[in-house]
């Protein structure tokens, strides 16, 4: 980890100690933090757009806060989760390390609608409301969609950390408000009543849990563990199969390519090395899956083809797409009829293809 | 960066020798699959448009977090909204481990660590040479 998370980081740090304590009264510390987040959902127009009704609730809770009962707001809570699908930007880059107590960005609208819904009436300050609750609600409209593949994953990773305090303060919410809970648990979960909370709040804990692993390295949550043991504990518990490979990318080239974009600025030094394991493991499923292909069309020998086939029969590999359609026009181009004869891919069509991905290479640097 | 001493030509892509063999390391001989060169420049290329997307997504979010530098959990967090989740742990994995050879190298520079003696037994070694040293000029 870069030096640097840790000093943008610090200033904000009063933030943490709310998040992690699930207290309300600790919340109070981080009211003054709060205000300009508070302003950023209300005037961002996708949200003003998809639920005009209840703009006039969203409004008041800068201000006067809570003004239509709260059974209303079930309406745009049940919506929010396309939001929150539609845009992952809102959930994961939502920069726990600047805000961890509110957990889920600026921008992101969970944590108004999360004041409607599962916290206690307007006697607390917007500020406190909404930073034990936010984290919450994010979990929670986002837990449907990933929760299943993510799920067993998290099961090993999760630090018992998280979920001790986030239960709490899940325990907190959904009491304080029953009848709200029970709205939310029955659009997400259709489970009657309160009584499951205690298997839903794990799984949402362990979606919360899954980003706090991922980011933890940025963050420092206070308390007992310390986030950099934190991150490794989560790494190692994490059952990673061996990789078949042993040679690693170097690393200098790696950081090289990364900043050939004008944009990529300066890289932590772990940076490259992340990459080169993803690159890793992206070509081992790139060449296994055209390995297969091969496999199939009773080939000895991975043609470019063949890899192309892969790289179109799966929207993953879409960014793959022109890179690999410019080989095939080129060669369509070259000699017609090219692609028919991609069965019988034999040895004295390999140097034309080979031109033709050369050529195609010089183009692209 | 050092880089700038080797030749340009192949700059922005990957050494087609390393390439080749993390592909036999792949397939290796006994599945009886050869990669040729075609897909081979054609992978590279493919791993190349893989680096540039995920560190202009990655640059995105270290943006968005207003960090100037590219973290590791920014690369992790790209990896997820690319779809890519189930790299994840692996690159965690990847860098922890390289974490823990940093630190292990970082052991091993310390001199101080390595010698295994004590705060008033380098005090005394050093007394010594020094003693010795004077001998040495008069």
């Amino acid at each position: 980890m870069s030096g640097d998370d840790g000093g943008t980081y610090a200033p904000k740090s009063p933030d943490l100690s709310s998040f992690y304590s699930g207290d309300p009264t600790c919340q109070s510390q981080s009211g003054p933090s709060q205000p300009q987040q508070l302003q950023g959902p209300l005037s961002q127009p996708s949200q003003s757009q998809f639920t005009p009704p209840h703009l006039h609730v969203q409004q008041p809770l800068s201000t006067t806060f809570f003004q239509g009962p709260p059974v209303n707001h079930h309406h745009p809570y049940a919506q929010q989760p396309h939001q929150l699908a539609t845009s992952p930007h809102a959930l994961t880059q939502s920069t726990p390390a600047n805000t961890p107590t509110v957990g889920y960005s600026p921008h992101s609208l969970s944590q108004q609608y999360l004041n409607y819904s599962a916290r206690e009436p307007p006697a607390q300050s917007p500020a406190q409301t909404h930073s034990a609750s936010a984290p919450g609600y994010t979990v929670q409209a986002q837990a449907p969609q990933q929760l299943h593949q993510q799920q067993q994953q998290q099961q090993q990773i999760q630090p018992q950390f998280y979920q001790s305090y986030l239960g709490a303060q899940y325990q907190q919410q959904f009491s304080q408000f029953p009848i709200q809970a029970k709205v939310a648990q029955a659009q997400f979960y259709s489970h009657p009543a309160p009584a499951p909370q205690g298997a839903q709040q794990q799984q949402q804990q362990q979606q919360h849990g899954q980003h706090q692993q991922v980011k933890s390295e940025s963050q420092s949550p206070s308390g007992t563990m310390p986030p950099k043991r934190a991150a490794a504990q989560a790494a190692q518990a994490a059952a990673v199969e061996p990789s078949p490979v042993k040679t690693k990318f170097p690393t200098a080239r790696i950081k090289r390519i990364m900043q050939a974009d004008e944009e990529v600025g300066k890289v932590a030094q772990q940076t490259p090395i992340a990459v080169g394991k993803a690159l890793e493991m992206f070509m081992v499923a790139l060449v296994t899956k055209s390995a297969d292909v091969a496999r199939e069309k009773n080939s000895k020998r991975v043609s470019a083809q063949m890899l192309k086939q892969v790289v179109e029969t799966d929207e993953q590999w879409d960014f793959l797409r022109d890179i690999v359609s410019r080989v095939e026009n080129e060669e369509k181009a070259a000699k017609s009829g090219g692609r028919a004869k991609a069965e019988s891919e034999s040895e004295e069509e390999v140097p034309e293809t080979k031109k033709v991905t050369r050529a195609g290479r010089k183009k692209k640097t | 960066m050092s880089d700038h001493e080797f030749g340009a030509n192949d700059d922005l892509s990957l050494p087609k020798a390393t390439v080749q063999k993390i592909v036999s390391e792949i397939l290796p001989s006994s599945t009886g699959i050869a990669f040729s060169k075609e897909a081979r420049d054609l992978l590279i290329e493919c791993c190349v448009e893989f680096i540039t997307l995920i560190s202009s997504e990655a640059n995105e979010i270290s943006e968005k977090e207003a960090k100037k530098t590219i973290a590791c959990d920014h690369i992790t967090k790209a990896l997820e909204q690319l779809g890519f989740t189930d790299y994840v742990p692996a690159v965690l994995e990847a860098a922890a481990e390289h974490k823990e050879v940093q630190k292990g190298r970082e052991k091993k520079a310390n001199k101080f660590e390595q010698s295994g003696l004590s705060l008033e037994q380098l005090e005394q070694l050093q007394r010594e040479q020094f003693a010795a040293a004077a001998a040495r000029h008069t």
